[in-house]
């Protein structure tokens, strides 16, 4: 089927309206930047609203739309469990127990909290997997651009990698994180404008809800309107291939809080925020919109299922995928098509921009600062952080004329994310909570960690164990990599010397510096951590309801 | 932290006289930063803007592009409903600016006479400060500062 969209001079013009004001923001922004941490945590400045959206933003890159309409159309509601289970119990833990060790402790990175609970060593590790796994994600995103620009504008592959990546290196080279930020929070009303016209319009299509359930029960074997049903531990017959097992504790546990709580492309959204309150609410407040995005992509993947002959076919095109640029072209016309046609370049580049500002600051902050040049004036690391903004977006157009090479892109992240994330999210949690854990044991950790995801991937894709679904397999090695992390992070300190008690003020459990928590603005019952935790984890609860 | 003193940037290497200049600079930076930056009018602006081109285009939709899009005039109803949306962040913005205390006449005077600019974060987190070094000058610009709009 063609895919290629029927665009005209309106749509063009609303197109480059956004791109006027992504730049805009980012020379407004170059004006006040006096300071790199103005530049890469925005001088711990911004209201938790703008963060908490900016949170959300981080995550909702075009990847994550376009992929999670695929497995809409691919495994129906059971997708709702990346959302409800697979994120907001991980976003809540963030903003209520872990943020106020990585707030409090006044860190400017992820892995310098590691510098600081453990030791060098184990800092290194992790800013250096860090950089590398941000540099390659960022590639990823900037190659689906290109592909998608391929796709409906007819744009040659290399000409869309250069012109987002010049756009972005634009905006995040001038305005730095602050730019970064106010972009993100842009394109979440962008796309947001684009998702939901298209989904009103699909839904009325194949009338309404209770007709778009009649549509494609009649199409898919598999029972794609319940949550639960087929998940039972020995008799897995749901399209997702996994039971109970693999998605509370690999994917709700392991992947998720990994995913959430320790990836510094979205803790770095809440360092940023003005104070330890709304550092706290960031997640939270991006939590509520997490749990509502699944309408407007799940439900345009169920659509296009039931409309779309031979989606998920062999037909060219037809890839799950393209569930959102073939509903698009379908139902748009011009003028929401270009509304449509922007949110999705700007969830691109915002997923490239997120990884661009957390890799920036990475190897400013962990990596030159302490280990290449020290001492230096602000100005110099200022100056650095841009140098590192430019070959950092470099590397990603090298990195994303890799990705080209491989013919499933969300595979290749799904295993990014396993290797390193799984047994990140074990050592934080071990430390935070043990203050017996020896700083050896971080690195130790961390080490085996890696090894173990590393070993699960390939002794599954070998054949030499059968982890069920490309999902099951993906929940069960992200397991593996934080048992593997967990018994050599206790073995090892068992072994080795701990950290002195004086010097862990500030990191482990029952240390945390909070004292400007009790700021004014704990004030309003609204603004507490815990009543928007409360919340949204109801709101999760309630709506679950509708689809056991 | 990563933190300026106000001397940096001194030319004559006088402390005091650095400060004043700075806080004058500062005063007049966060005002246009706090309109420059201030995320509500942005969104307000680009939604104005797109929900006026999408609505005169829905007002002229031919039956064929209404049919197209299973017969609802999707740019028409999208279009006003981004015109709520711009109106709704653009009196959010003006109601309760974000430069708000910057605009108070005087503000200059007292900023040039102040006592010193907190430097750094700790200022930014004084609701009551009028100074403020450059970083917390442009981000209370940025962020709110007092008159904190959002939760």
């Amino acid at each position: 089927m063609n895919i290629r969209l029927n665009t005209n001079f309106v749509d063009y013009a609303i197109l480059a309206i956004y791109f006027v004001a992504v730049l805009g923001i980012g020379f407004a922004a170059k004006r006040y930047i006096k300071t790199s941490l103005d530049y890469f945590l925005s001088g711990r400045s911004l209201p938790a609203w703008i963060t908490g959206l900016a949170f959300i933003s981080a995550n909702l890159g075009a990847l994550e739309i376009l992929g999670m309409a695929a497995n809409g159309a691919q495994f129906g509601t059971y997708t709702l469990h990346y959302y409800w289970i697979g994120a907001v119990p991980a976003m809540v833990f963030l903003g209520i127990v872990m943020m106020p060790f990585y707030y409090g402790s006044k860190v400017r990175s992820v892995p310098e909290y590691l510098r600081l609970r453990f030791n060098k060593p184990t800092h290194l590790f992790n800013a250096i997997s860090f950089a590398v796994a941000t540099v390659l994600i960022a590639g990823v995103n900037l190659y689906a651009l290109a592909l998608v620009l391929k796709l409906m504008l007819g744009w040659p592959i290399l000409l869309g990698i250069v012109v987002a990546a010049a756009v972005v290196l634009g905006y995040i080279t001038l305005g730095g994180l602050s730019s970064a930020i106010y972009n993100e929070v842009l394109q979440f009303f962008v796309i947001l404008a684009a998702l939901i016209p298209l989904t009103i319009v699909g839904l009325h299509k194949v009338g309404g809800w209770s007709g778009l359930q009649d549509k494609v029960n009649a199409k898919s074997k598999a029972d794609l309107f319940h949550t639960w049903t087929g998940t039972g531990v020995g008799h897995v017959a749901n399209p997702l291939g996994a039971s109970w097992i693999p998605i509370v504790l690999g994917l709700g546990f392991v992947l998720s809080f990994g995913y959430w709580t320790t990836n510094f492309a979205e803790v770095q959204r809440a360092l940023s925020a003005k104070s330890l309150s709304a550092a706290r609410r960031t997640p939270l407040i991006g939590a509520f919109p997490k749990a509502l995005i699944p309408a407007v992509t799940i439900i345009p993947g169920l659509i296009a299922l039931a409309i779309i002959p031979g989606l998920g076919g062999k037909g060219a095109n037809m890839d799950y995928n393209n569930a959102i640029p073939l509903l698009m072209n379908q139902f748009l016309p011009n003028g929401m098509l270009g509304v449509a046609l922007a949110g999705l370049l700007a969830a691109f580049m915002a997923g490239v921009a997120a990884n661009v500002s957390a890799f920036n600051t990475v190897v400013t902050y962990d990596i030159w600062e302490p280990y290449i040049r020290s001492g230096r004036d602000d100005d110099y690391y200022l100056r650095f952080g841009r140098i590192a903004t430019f070959t950092g977006i470099l590397i990603g157009i090298g990195t994303a004329l890799i990705a080209s090479g491989y013919s499933n892109i969300m595979d290749y992240i799904q295993l990014l994310f396993s290797f390193f994330n799984a047994p990140l999210f074990a050592t934080f949690i071990i430390g935070m909570f043990w203050r017996r854990m020896t700083p050896w044991a971080g690195l130790a950790g961390l080490v085996a960690g890696t090894a173990g995801a590393a070993a699960a991937h390939y002794a599954s894709t070998g054949g030499l164990i059968d982890l069920g679904s490309d999902q099951a397999a993906a929940f069960w090695g992200a397991m593996v990599a934080f048992g593997a992390d967990a018994i050599v992070t206790v073995v090892v300190s068992m072994f080795t010397q701990p950290k002195p008690i004086e010097e862990l003020q500030g990191l482990v459990y029952g240390m945390a510096n909070t004292a400007d928590a009790l700021s004014h603005e704990e004030e309003a019952w609204y603004r507490k951590p815990s009543v928007l935790a409360i919340g949204v984890l109801a709101m999760v609860v309630v709506l679950s309801f509708f689809f056991i | 932290m990563a933190e300026r003193s106000s001397s940096d940037a001194s030319p004559t290497g006088d402390p005091l006289i650095a400060q004043s200049e700075e806080a004058e600079i500062d005063a007049r930076r966060a005002a246009r930063a706090a309109n420059l930056f201030d995320v509500r009018r942005l969104i307000g602006g680009l939604f104005l803007i797109y929900g006026v081109i999408l609505t005169i285009l829905g007002a002229g939709e031919s039956d064929a592009s209404i049919a197209k899009s299973a017969d609802i005039n999707i740019n028409l109803y999208s279009g006003i409903g981004m015109l709520v949306l711009a109106a709704l962040f653009l009196a959010w913005a003006f109601l309760r600016p974000l430069s708000g205390a910057l605009d108070e006449p005087g503000e200059d005077d007292r900023s040039v006479t102040g006592a010193p600019a907190p430097a750094g974060a700790d200022a930014a987190a004084q609701p009551g400060s009028k100074t403020g070094s450059r970083r917390a000058g442009s981000n209370r610009g940025r962020a709110g500062g007092k008159r904190d709009p959002g939760t």
